[in-house]
């Protein structure tokens, strides 16, 4: 590479970097990008949050927990929750999906939920939303909040 | 612009990181062996076993715009192969150019598809360019297949691709800081870092290290100097690039600052690691290689059947085991454990580094 166009590529490079920060921020954020997640969001004054947990409802009426990291292996672990928070957080979500779609998902909640549990009589599967939220006396307390349900018969 | 102020421009973009073809030559190995034997080859075939449901990139992104779901397994084999394939050409120095031009946007292809369910992990960012960046400098001059075959079409050795990624390094923490100032993270009512080491450990789950007693240290001076702390340094490292011995400290911090993320936030940051290597005092490294033959003993193992050992051990490698994903993306303890040994010995490599600096050019 000339040296004249190296000059160029250094004056350049600042301008881009700064315009695709900026369409990060104000827009979407692009892959791949030149920008570090900044952890600058300021929780509120009520230290609250919500966790998931994994249900499998059997033909006999049995029910069993479902180990998140189970279920999803072998994906990266960084991802599960991931998951379930963005595709599995309300029933409304469900309906947003063609019915391809959503017969995928099922076939492969199916598959998976019966190579752990090694019973092929399953009902549904349900993820139950419960809120935390910390009182006065520096407790943590656990609600049901929601819950998102699959029918898989 | 005056004749002064362009040889300062020129003396920074070309010669702020100027060292031996010799270094450049071990840059390469060295980020090759720790992308292969400590990284591990990215697995990416167990995309193509997920439903389509989960199917959510970055709308600005190749993924994005070019996919409706995701690829079948043939693709992540034959991609996931290639870049077994040419990670071992650029260890031995293998058509070095060409292999560095290819590995990035390979990467980034694959990874567009594991950032595809909602989440962008940033630390690969690093590793995925350095070699499209690299492949300007000519780091396969030497210590290389093409050395030794004569496929060197030019001797001509830059440096300048080194201070690209210092440049982009400091932006990129730069961008980390901006929406702090923003977003009330200062106000010195509200201890930010502490909030997030409260939420790692109730809300996370997290418990390792030295977490679970900085969750109940609840000192405000102490947390108000690491929100100030972390905002300043984030601020500073951007105008650091341009003055070598400054940039250098910045970054003994930044190995530093990874540590602490880990022993406080159980933060894993050692897919970040490789770009350190670049910005070492190679030429008082050099010396310490050279003096103990380490540059001759690993040149001799520069040969076409050690290529060929190699590339069947990664294939195989490859068919055999499964894992999902590079050994330290896993948030699993062993992951967290293995980047505890990786930081503890970048810091201590950084602390010799910044003392061998001083030493050899003194203020």
């Amino acid at each position: 590479m000339k040296k004249s166009h190296v000059r160029l590529l250094f004056l350049l490079i600042f301008p881009f970097l700064f315009l695709q920060l900026f369409i990060g921020k104000k827009f979407s954020e692009p892959y791949p990008s030149f920008i570090f997640p900044s952890f600058a969001k300021v929780p509120d004054a009520e230290f609250r949050f919500d966790k998931p947990e994994c249900w499998a409802y059997f033909a006999d009426g049995d029910s069993s927990a479902v180990d998140i990291n189970e279920l999803f292996r072998p994906m990266p672990v960084f991802l599960h929750e991931r998951i379930l928070r963005n595709k599995m957080k309300t029933q409304a979500i469900f309906s947003e999906f063609t019915e391809q779609q959503r017969a995928q998902l099922k076939e492969y909640l199916k598959e998976r939920i019966s190579g752990m549990s090694g019973r092929t009589d399953i009902d549904a599967f349900k993820v139950k939303w419960y809120d935390y939220v910390r009182d006065a006396n520096n407790q943590i307390n656990r609600s049901y909040d929601k819950s998102f349900a699959v029918n898989l018969q | 612009m005056n004749s002064t102020l362009i040889d300062k421009f020129d003396n920074w973009v070309f010669d702020t990181f100027r060292s031996s073809p010799e270094s450049l030559a071990m840059l390469r190995i060295f980020y090759a062996a720790y992308m292969i034997l400590i990284t591990g080859f990215p697995r990416f075939g167990w995309i193509s076993q997920v439903p389509d449901y989960f199917f959510d990139p970055p709308e600005i992104s190749i993924a994005g715009v070019f996919f409706s779901g995701f690829p079948n397994a043939a693709f992540f084999t034959i991609s996931g192969a290639m870049i077994c394939l040419l990670y071992t050409c650029l260890l031995f120095g293998y058509r070095t150019r060409l292999v560095s031009i290819l590995i990035t946007p390979l990467l980034i292809l694959n990874l567009n598809f594991i950032y595809s369910f909602g989440k962008i992990n940033h630390d690969t960012l690093f590793f995925t360019i350095i070699p499209i960046i690299m492949s300007f400098s000519n780091w396969g001059a030497v210590y290389s297949l093409d050395s030794k075959q004569g496929n060197n079409s030019s001797n001509e050795i830059h440096y300048w691709p080194i201070t690209l990624l210092a440049v982009i390094y400091g932006f990129v923490l730069f961008s980390a800081a901006v929406p702090k100032l923003f977003s009330g993270y200062l106000d010195p009512s509200y201890q930010a870092v502490y909030a997030h080491v409260d939420r790692y450990y109730h809300a996370v789950g997290r418990d390792m290290f030295l977490l679970p007693f900085f969750v109940t240290f609840k000192n405000v001076l102490f947390w108000e100097f690491f929100d100030y702390g972390a905002v300043i340094w984030e601020l500073l490292f951007l105008p650091a690039i341009f003055h070598k011995p400054t940039f250098r400290f910045f970054i003994l911090i930044a190995i530093l600052f990874h540590f602490v993320n880990l022993l406080m936030l159980n933060i894993t940051f050692a897919n970040i690691l490789p770009i350190y290597l670049f910005f070492l005092n190679w030429s008082a490294f050099m010396n310490f290689l050279k003096n103990r033959n380490i540059d001759t003993f690993l040149d001799k193992l520069i040969t076409a059947r050690n290529f060929l050992i190699v590339l069947l051990l990664s294939f195989a490698h490859y068919l055999i085991f499964d894992y999902p994903e590079p050994i330290l993306l896993i948030s699993t303890k062993t992951g967290i454990y293995i980047s505890f040994v990786l930081m503890l010995l970048a810091c201590i490599f950084a602390i010799i580094d910044l003392i061998v600096s001083l030493r050899r050019k003194p203020a």
